[in-house]
């Protein structure tokens, strides 16, 4: 499902805009990344797009039809979890998917198997007949996700659905949002941990106050701003002779040559430094020939590719400049 | 999808999850307890010889007391076989002329010949009505016998008292003649047989279904709606595929279900009572009155969930739902019970008090002479009554489907808002009806009683969506114009029951001018509870206006008044300035300032861009 949204705005009290003037196309069968700040209109956005909250101004398309109101036959295309989404704490996970499957009008011969796919999809086969409120936060969590694939939709909107979720569940959410893509349904996903988006997103959009501050595919954005951004990152062996650690020695010849150090580690017995450099790669070269002469021992020097994690700090520093 | 399935289907979710798993076992249980709790204590308090079941019997007119009972029959009545044998025992060594043991079976064998002495001396002397005379002559035949003595029926030693028109007395009197002075003895039986034993159980049935459809079910909705609410648990339901509509109407009969769990087996027992020993007609209007009336007060509760129960927990919904409601049927019981001409209208407006008599009706309590309203035609209220109901729970059902479903900025359109306006009428009328004489407190009280109905749908014709209070723009004038056009409406109404003649309103200027203030700021204070954010000041200010309001109609009652009664009283033009000129001056600025804040709060400048309400 596509969604085109022009101009799209809402605000709760008359004066202050949630979201304003958002301009945004996320083609069909993509992963779209909201990220921004609390505050920043990410919930609202999701909430106007699952139909579930009215837009004080602007427009929202699905596949270029507009919503009517109270339009049902849309909503059955669209899974959508809420932020602090409540779950009914006396029902058990299959009562509550049953329940959900029926308000989505799935067909009883098709709906008890729904419910089992998505109770073992989410590893929630043990606690099936437990009640709601006894579950683990992450359980919950998977819980509400799985009542958001039930009805398998066309588009689904998560809102932070990696809250709550431990390391495994992530990875878990990761795969399971992979294979709904391949399923052609549109992901809008909103998240506060850049790295859960970094890696699994196509699309993004970066807001801000209530505003669009960069819209479109990840990696062409990234390539937008990593021009300005030079980032090394060098394993080094440890020095042959006494003369002290490689790393102490590098760092002298590296700052020698105005890098900024921003990180140093250990690895696969190699030291490692990321090093940011300005002034572009020519100042790199120069800086690595002066390792060299300096008895550094360096085995790699690559380039670190920026993540979205980067490019949102720059653009937020852009923005507070 | 046609439209029974889709009702049927939006409802089967929540159906089912109200009655999910033990849940719904567990519910079936309590509802097999509930209707065998009905038939148990039907036949315990219908044929029990316990003095707390005979107490009952007795508070409900089933039953004579014991000493009326002793009286009418010249009988002794003991608990036990013991208690009987002594009482025997004591009669025996009476009437063999040996000293009385004064034990309890002594006294009590003494008192009752003592009475029956006396009433038969009394009955004696005096003239008796013709057709009792050959009763008196027994009587002077069994006192002469027990005293033996000669009675001159003409001495002035007789003291003529005897109350020959009381059948009560006469009949003791009769049973003290034929048993010549010897009281039977009789171990206690209920004077109730076992038919009766199954008309108490279809009262009780009727009552449990009363209470279940006009009180829990209510409750239950109403607790359930600020549940959901207060939970955030609507937001993924508006987001199913349901219509706002079918959500509406799923999230009614959730709920429902349990009551209907609990209430169908009482219904069976009620029908099946009044079909074998009751009136099976009665019993029907009494079903259709609980499920009109039922279905308009968990519309009502649902709604007041819904508005409430952001700001408050769905306890304090549910108990300040439990308590009106509590109430509001305490008063319909009490109104059914002492049912007259004057009062049968109020059927139309309280489901409680419709239910209450039907259920009486059904199974033949209160007579002729007291309660319940037995001599009364009540085919007219209860018939009103009902059919108000069920259009007034459609309207409440459209609003809540499109709050739930937040498909509009007003809960009610135009046309709804003017058929419930005219329902309102409708049934205030039937429960105060022109009078005769009194024409102002027909039309006067009337329109005072539909102030408040019609402030209410005044209130859900606002645009409260979901758009920002600072957005709205609230059509106030062409508002105030519809709520001034229903209570103009209903005057004509009046004016076409009773002579326009008696209708001093529309003669006094002063009396339509205080009307007039009355009806706009009644209008104004609505809408600006409806629409705009309260403050604890804008509160305390709306309280100032509604004493206002109750200030203004008093004095519109006033000067409603024929003409000599106006001039025989002279009334001040304010009021208070008959106690003082300051509070007067004081009434004359609220006069201005009320109607003045109101319509400033409502027209204050939308800051960014204007939403109308349709």
């Amino acid at each position: 499902m596509r969604i085109d949204l022009r101009n799209l705005g809402k605000t709760y009290d008359g004066d202050r805009w949630a979201i304003r003037g958002l301009d945004l196309t996320v083609p069909s069968g993509s992963i779209c990344g909201l990220i921004g700040p609390n505050g920043a209109g990410k919930s609202t956005t999701l909430r106007m797009l699952a139909t579930v909250m009215r837009p004080t101004e602007g427009e929202i398309r699905f596949d270029g039809r507009a919503p009517e109101i109270d339009d049902a036959e849309l909503r059955r295309s669209i899974g959508f979890l809420g932020d602090g989404n409540p779950l009914y704490k006396h029902m058990s996970p299959s009562e509550y998917l049953r329940f959900f499957g029926e308000c989505f009008r799935i067909p009883d011969k098709e709906l008890g198997a729904a419910v089992e796919d998505m109770l073992v999809t989410f590893d929630l086969v043990d606690k099936r007949d437990a009640p709601a409120g006894s579950l683990s936060k992450g359980m919950r969590q998977r819980l509400l996700i799985a009542r958001c694939l039930l009805h398998r939709p066309k588009l689904l909107i998560l809102d932070e659905p990696a809250d709550g979720l431990d390391p495994r569940g992530r990875s878990d959410l990761r795969a399971i949002l992979q294979r709904t893509r391949e399923r052609g349904t549109t992901v809008l996903i909103s998240s506060h941990i850049l790295r859960e988006l970094d890696d699994l997103c196509d699309q993004m959009a970066i807001l801000q106050q209530g505003k669009l501050v960069v819209a479109g595919d990840v990696a062409d954005i990234i390539e937008r701003y990593e021009v300005r951004r030079f980032v090394y990152e060098l394993r080094l062996l440890p020095p042959t002779s006494e003369g002290g650690a490689a790393s102490e020695r590098a760092r002298e010849v590296l700052v020698q040559h105005r890098a900024l150090i921003e990180a140093s580690g250990f690895e696969d017995g190699c030291e490692t430094i990321t090093a940011q450099v300005p002034g572009g790669e020519d100042r790199m070269a120069d800086a690595l020939a002066a390792l060299v002469a300096a008895g550094v021992r360096v085995v790699t020097c690559s380039r670190v590719r920026s993540r979205l994690e980067d490019v949102y700090n720059r653009l937020s520093e852009d923005r507070v400049n | 999808m046609p439209r029974v399935l889709s009702i049927r289907s939006a409802a089967r979710p929540f159906v089912a999850r109200a009655l999910r798993g033990p849940r719904g076992r567990r519910l079936l249980g309590l509802s097999v307890l509930l209707a065998a709790l009905s038939g148990v204590l039907g036949i315990w308090l219908a044929l029990g010889t316990g003095e707390f079941e005979r107490d009952l019997r007795v508070g409900f007119d089933l039953e004579q007391s014991r000493h009326v009972q002793e009286e009418r029959r010249f009988a002794l009545i003991a608990d036990s076989a013991e208690e009987a044998e002594a009482l025997r025992a004591a009669v025996a060594r009476r009437f063999a002329g040996q000293t009385l043991v004064y034990d309890d079976a002594g006294y009590r064998v003494t008192n009752a010949l003592d009475a029956a002495e006396s009433r038969l001396r009394r009955a004696a002397y005096g003239e008796a009505p013709r057709h009792h005379r050959a009763l008196q002559r027994d009587a002077i035949l069994a006192f002469e016998a027990w005293t033996k003595g000669h009675v001159d029926a003409n001495s002035i030693y007789g003291a003529p008292d005897y109350n020959w028109y009381d059948a009560g007395e006469v009949a003791a009197l009769r049973a003290v003649v034929d048993r010549t002075m010897s009281p039977a003895v009789e171990e206690y039986a209920s004077p109730l047989s076992p038919i009766d034993a199954l008309r108490m159980t279809g009262v009780l049935a009727g009552g449990a279904l009363l209470l279940l459809l006009l009180l829990a079910a209510p409750v239950l909705a109403g607790t359930q709606m600020a549940q959901e609410t207060h939970e955030n648990t609507l937001q993924p339901l508006a987001g199913s595929a349901l219509r706002a509509q079918e959500l509406a109407l799923g999230l009614t009969a959730g709920p429902l279900a349990v009551i209907g769990v609990l209430a169908a087996p009482q219904l069976l027992l009620l029908l099946a009572a009044a079909a074998v020993v009751g009136h099976l007609g009665a019993a029907l209007a009494l079903v259709a009155v609980v499920l009109a009336g039922g279905a308009f007060l968990v519309m009502l509760g649902q709604l007041a969930g819904l508005a409430l129960g952001k700001v408050r927990s769905p306890g304090l919904v549910g108990g300040g739902l439990a308590a009106i409601l509590g109430v509001l049927g305490g008063i319909g019981v009490a109104l059914a019970a002492e049912l007259s001409h004057r009062t049968v209208g109020v059927l139309a407006l309280l489901p409680q008090a419709a239910a209450s008599h039907s259920l009486a009706q059904a199974f033949g309590l209160g007579d002729a002479g007291r309660g319940f309203g037995a001599e009364l035609d009540t085919t007219v209220p209860v018939v009103v009554g009902a059919a108000g109901m069920l259009t007034l729970a459609f309207l409440g059902l459209r609003a809540l489907a499109r709050r739930v479903g937040n498909t509009s900025l007003v809960s009610l359109r135009r046309g709804e808002a003017l058929v419930g306006a005219v329902v309102a009428m409708v049934l205030v009328t039937t429960a105060n009806p022109p009078h005769e004489w009194r024409a102002e407190e027909f039309y006067l009280l009337n329109l005072g009683l539909l102030s408040i109905p019609l402030a209410i749908l005044l209130m859900m014709r606002a645009p409260t969506g979901d758009v920002p209070p600072a957005m709205r723009r609230t059509p106030v004038g062409s508002l105030v114009g519809e709520f001034v056009g229903w209570a103009g409406l209903y005057l004509l109404l009046a004016a076409m029951l009773v002579s326009h003649e008696t209708m001093w309103l529309f003669r006094s200027p002063f009396a339509l001018l205080f009307a007039g203030w009355f009806l706009g700021v009644a209008a104004l204070l609505a809408l600006r509870v409806a629409v705009a954010p309260m403050t604890f000041a804008s509160r305390l200010w709306a309280g100032v206006c509604a004493a206002m309001l109750a200030i203004s109609f008093g004095q519109m009652v006033m000067w409603a008044r024929p003409a000599e009664d106006l001039a025989f009283r002279e009334p001040h033009l304010f009021v208070f300035s008959e106690l003082s000129p300051l509070l007067g001056l004081v009434q004359a600025v609220l006069t201005v300032a009320v109607p003045w804040t109101l319509l400033r709060a409502l027209r204050r400048p939308a800051s960014i861009a204007a939403v109308t309400g349709e």
